[in-house]
């Protein structure tokens, strides 16, 4: 009871504090008057109400900056009502990993061997009792039975929980709980309102109130202040504000590199370094998070992900690690540009590099493929150059004809080094475009990913960062795809739709392996990406599989920089690595 | 935030707590006199603080049916540096031709009605036309044999986008001129603009709180629409765009990018420009030369006119030969391309004419010279616009960005059949409002039948007899042969990058008239509604 009573307090001045309230009565409203506590009760509320007005006068307030905008409302008493027609029984809503056709599983924490019906709410059939909770309501700190001593209080995490579909999971029933007040619900009319059961009983309708101390109320107040502005749409979660954070940072500050990096990161929820310079106080790893504690700031992000340092040393050999703004202290987003990194092609950019047909002087069908390690680059017995690119061999041939060119062909072979004496050198194709053409007006932001879902959520979002960046700078775009294996089962013919719109689009749009060259415009792919499929095994020209219907996906990424690529597969290469996707 | 419902539920679960005896039902002197006036009191404490929530009111004008016009919006837009546009009239000249040249007064305040839309058009100042004006008179001039005109300024009645007439299109003044013969529009009439919308103005947040520098598609189209106002929507092609091929001349023939295309469309519609130029006659024909500042990046030659006899119609244009214009410019993008010349401030052109009398012979003699009235089509500002990514005080250092007007897909609706509630129905709203659609439509944006029903159905229509027919003309920046959209449903401009032509680089415009092939616009109306 103490415990609550204390909830009822707050650090505010002598003009809300209900005992002045009410001593300001006078006497005889606190001593002499009968329903003094009546009184007492009424300026309590009205404290309580002052404080609540505070409350909502600084959520106002705080909505103006993207900083410091709640994500949700905060009510300090919200009133649940739950009706006992309604108790128990729950919409039933198909998630990934939630309900399956057909009987639960055994192993179902609460709806085990039950079956679902459309349009037929859910009951769980262990010792739980289950709630829907009005759509605005999203969290709380603890239910009581009464917001004056109390006499039941349900802790979050021990008593009640959420579930993954938003619905409110008891360890007991409320309705039988005699410390909860039930009352019977009347008709206007003043006859008893009731309901019919699921075995066709007609039961007296009831309900209990319980009070949510802090609750927590999704007024949409984050999309409605900001992400209409950017036309960015998701539900509210501090994952929502973080982005919409970069967003607003990347459009106000401009496309600096600390910029894109922090948008990135916020598609990504991962964090990057805040203040200009931080250093290292500590790191590591709890409750399924990674956490990077620095002298200015904290900063935590999903296991999965590697430190952005090399944390297999000594940790006071890394304490003290300097940070720059915009630097990630993870690895899920590395940024390499020739001022930053000089030469970063030659260890971050993977065993190929793919260029998209428009980047060519000429007429071109498909992309073209030059390898990142050495290779012979030769001339032939009239002397021409051969380069060593890989592609559609028409392409490959209208490259190495632009490049023989009487007009220019002097110029590429002083420049390679190339010549009557030295007709045969080993230099790395990469290096040579990069080098000679690319490296100055190129940036490559390198992604990594922990699952599908994440995959096609940072690929759905990227677009939104496409206006910020500028025209004139080629952005390379590497996504590392870095699920060990996942394995979608029943799709019933269809495709996992984030790949689908994604993985198959080259930086023109078009869409290799199913349908070349039909250009896709709009597409929210057409501006930005580079997100290829390589050639695999040694066959360039024709090295994927693509358009068939499947019914299973495997997706298995391994560390093989070459495999082997089967009728039913597809191959996708994602820096260095190869993921085949199987198709059965 | 609680309702009032919610309040009293606290109220009395406070009350209760601390006096249980106390009867709070219904009807109770607690209930009625301090449970309900209290939550009463607070809930109007908490609506006290409802119009300061930015989120609310931005919601409120997101969620209204009407166009609304608030200032609370006002002030939040003020916060994203974003203030409300105010409309523009549409302004133009007009031709009065009389049947004889004594002088004539026209007052100010005439207003002159286009019958067929039904729209007002005012002089604001008072006109005295003769054929001696003096200083502060205007000319009038036989501009053929026994018809003397004269031409004058007028603007819209009200402000608006609607009111853009084309040139030639015929007006009525509503006062009586003795000796009348014909009035029409001289030139197109430039593009008015509607008072903005809280729709519009919260739309606009976005590039209002934009860094506005060159860097990049959104911060460009920031400075250029919120702080010099000089274009309506921009569109940029750079590194990662198949339309970008500027910088892939060279030695290994992949891109050195560092280049990017910036189209602009600078006004809702498109306007005109009419201006004087001579002409020298040799072998069979006129030829003239159009230089680049004449009318920077203009679209097309609408007419030319002999400049002493302002006759109506146009010469025959027999060729019209582009190219770049680079001299005695100190700083230029680079144009490896006819292609990249079009539609950009550098665009120069020769332009072949004939002008025949009656009897089909060529006026003209080897060597002669004359004065040419040119009128072409153009979005204004080419060059203001291209001169900002020059200058060392706002370009992106060692970025080549070229800017060229919109290549324009100029869109007619035909066979739109309505069945209206009253047979007296006036089409010319409609008419506007879906001219306004179209003017209004983006880079990317397509263009759909459907939309164009849905305004009908704005309207005190019964229905729309379907299918009508959406037509668009669009020429390709490199010459090529114009390609025309037609379809039933939707027009998307094509995914043409070897022509040039794609969603970043095209967008839709209508006219209110459409102009033959002369360039001539007094014939056929681009959005044509017959009611059923």
């Amino acid at each position: 009871m103490d415990e609550i009573s204390q909830l009822t307090t707050y650090p505010t001045g002598d003009k809300s504090d209900p005992s002045i309230l009410y001593t300001g009565l006078g006497t005889f409203w606190t001593n002499v008057f009968q329903g003094k506590e009546m009184l007492s009760g009424l300026t309590l509320e009205q404290s309580e109400n002052l404080l609540q007005l505070y409350i909502e006068l600084v959520d106002v307030l705080n909505s103006y900056s993207v900083h410091n905008i709640p994500v949700f409302d905060t009510n300090k008493w919200y009133p649940l009502v739950i009706y006992k027609s309604q108790y128990n029984r729950v919409p039933l809503i198909y998630n990934p990993d939630d309900a399956v056709y057909g009987v639960q599983p055994a192993d179902d924490p609460f709806f085990q061997n039950a079956v679902f019906r459309y349009g037929f709410p859910k009951s769980p059939t262990t010792s739980v009792y289950l709630h829907q909770p009005p759509e605005v309501f999203k969290d709380f700190g603890i239910f009581a039975n009464r917001v004056i001593d109390p006499t039941r209080l349900l802790v979050k995490g021990t008593d009640v929980s959420w579930d993954r579909n938003g619905a409110l999971v008891f360890n007991q029933d409320l309705f039988e709980d005699p410390e909860i007040s039930k009352t019977s619900v009347i008709a206007e009319n003043g006859t008893p309102v009731t309901y019919t059961d699921e075995a066709g009983n007609e039961i007296q309708e009831e309900f209990v109130l319980i009070w949510a101390y802090n609750g927590q109320l999704d007024a949409d107040r984050i999309f409605e202040a900001f992400g209409q502005i950017f036309e960015v749409r998701k539900e509210s979660s501090q994952f929502y504000k973080d982005l919409l954070r970069g967003l607003m940072n990347l459009s106000v500050e401009g496309p600096t590199v600390a910029a894109i990096s922090q948008a990135v990161s916020g598609i990504l929820n991962v964090p990057v370094i805040r203040a200009p310079e931080e250093y290292l106080q500590d790191y590591f790893q709890a409750g399924g998070y990674k956490h990077v504690i620095t002298d200015k700031n904290t900063y935590k992000f999903d296991q999965r992900y590697a430190y952005s340092f090399d944390d297999t040393l000594m940790k006071s050999q890394n304490v003290g690690t300097r940070f720059l703004a915009g630097e990630a202290v993870c690895n899920a987003i590395i940024y390499r540009d020739n001022v930053k990194s000089p030469g970063w092609w030659k260890n971050d950019l993977g065993p190929f590099l793919a260029l998209s047909m428009t980047a060519f002087a000429g007429e071109y069908e498909e992309q073209l493929y030059f390898e990142n390690e050495l290779k012979l680059f030769s001339l032939d017995g009239s002397g021409n150059i051969v380069f060593p690119v890989l592609g559609k061999e028409e392409d490959v041939a209208t490259f190495n004809a632009y490049i023989n060119d009487p007009s220019r062909q002097d110029q590429v072979k002083e420049y390679l080094g190339l010549s009557s004496s030295s007709p045969v050198l080993n230099l790395n194709p990469v290096d040579v475009l990069f080098e000679g053409v690319l490296k100055y007006n190129t940036a490559f932001i390198a992604i990594q990913v922990i699952d599908t879902g994440e995959f096609g959520e940072f690929l759905g979002l990227f677009d939104e960062i496409s206006p910020y960046l500028p025209r004139h700078v080629y952005f390379l775009t590497s996504i590392t795809l870095n699920a060990d294996f996942e394995e979608f089962a029943n799709l019933n013919d269809t495709y996992w739709a984030d790949e689908a719109e994604t993985d198959r689009r080259n930086a023109d749009a078009s869409k290799t392996g199913i349908s070349e060259g039909e250009a896709v415009p709009g597409s929210e792919w057409s501006d930005l990406f580079l997100i290829t499929r390589s050639p695999i095994d040694g066959s360039p020209a024709d090295p994927f599989v693509g358009g068939l219907p499947l019914d299973n996906v495997t997706c298995n990424s391994t560390t093989d920089t070459q495999a082997e690529v089967n009728a039913g597969q597809e191959a996708y290469r994602t820096s260095g690595k190869v993921v085949l996707l199987d198709f059965s | 935030m609680a309702t009032a419902e919610e309040i009293k539920l606290e109220l009395e679960e406070f009350i209760s707590g601390l006096a249980p005896d106390v009867d709070l039902a219904p009807g109770s002197a607690v209930s009625e006199l301090v449970v309900k006036l209290s939550a009463s009191v607070q809930a109007q404490m908490r609506d006290e603080i409802a119009p300061l929530d930015a989120v609310g009111s931005v919601q409120e004008a997101l969620d209204s049916e009407e166009d609304t016009q608030t200032e609370t919006i006002d002030q939040i837009a003020s916060n994203y540096n974003t203030y409300r546009g105010v409309g523009v009239k549409s302004a133009g000249k007009i031709r009065m031709s009389f049947d004889s040249d004594a002088p004539r007064t026209i007052p100010e305040g005439t207003i002159f009605n286009q019958p067929t839309l039904n729209l007002n058009f005012i002089t604001t100042e008072r006109f005295v036309a003769s054929t001696t004006p003096g200083e502060t008179g205007i000319l009038l001039f036989e501009s053929s044999p026994g018809v003397w005109s004269t031409i004058f300024s007028v603007e819209a009645e009200l402000v608006g986008s609607g009111y853009q007439l084309a040139d030639q299109t015929v007006l009525v003044p509503t006062t009586l001129f003795s000796g009348l013969v014909t009035t029409t529009a001289y030139g197109n009439f430039t593009s008015g603009v509607a008072d903005e919308t809280d729709k519009e103005l919260i739309g606009r947040f976005r590039t209002g709180l934009s860094n506005k520098g060159l860097l990049s598609p959104q911060s460009i189209l920031a400075k250029l629409r919120d702080e010099e106002g000089l274009v309506v929507d921009v569109s940029v092609v750079g590194a990662n765009d198949a339309e970008s091929k500027r910088a892939n001349n060279t030695a290994l023939g992949i891109s050195s990018f560092g280049v990017a295309d910036v189209y602009v469309r600078s006004t809702n519609g498109i306007e005109t420009k009419t201006f004087t130029k001579t002409a020298s006659f040799s072998g069979t024909s006129w030829t003239m030369s159009i230089d680049r500042d004449d009318a920077p990046g203009f679209y097309r030659i609408a007419s030319i006119q002999r400049a002493d006899q302002n006759t109506s119609g146009s010469l025959v244009v027999s060729s019209v030969v582009y190219s770049p214009s680079v001299s005695d410019l100190d700083r230029y993008n680079i144009l490896p391309a006819p292609q990249d010349v079009r539609y950009s401030r550098y665009q120069s052109a020769v332009v072949e004419f004939s002008d025949t009398n009656s009897d089909g012979e060529e006026i003209g003699t080897e060597g002669a010279t004359g004065e040419f009235e040119v009128t072409v089509s153009y979005q204004p500002g080419v060059d203001t616009i291209q001169d900002i990514f020059m200058i060392d005080t706002s370009r992106v250092a060692c970025a080549d960005y070229l800017v060229k007007a919109a290549i324009p897909c100029l869109v007619s609706v035909e066979n739109l059949a309505i069945r209206p509630v009253f047979p007296d129905f006036d089409t010319t709203e409609l008419k506007q409002a879906i001219f306004n659609y179209i003017n209004g439509l983006t880079f990317g944006d397509t263009l759909y039948a459907s939309n164009i029903i849905d305004i009908c159905h704005n309207f005190d229509i019964k229905y729309v007899d379907l299918p009508l027919t959406l037509r668009g003309l669009i020429s390709p920046p490199g010459g090529e042969e114009t390609i025309e959209l037609v379809s039933s449903d939707s027009l998307a401009i094509p995914n043409r990058p070897d022509l040039l032509v794609t969603p970043n680089t095209t967008t839709f415009f209508s006219e209110l008239f459409v102009p033959d092939s002369e360039g001539v616009t007094a014939g056929n109306e681009s959005i044509s509604i017959s009611l059923i």
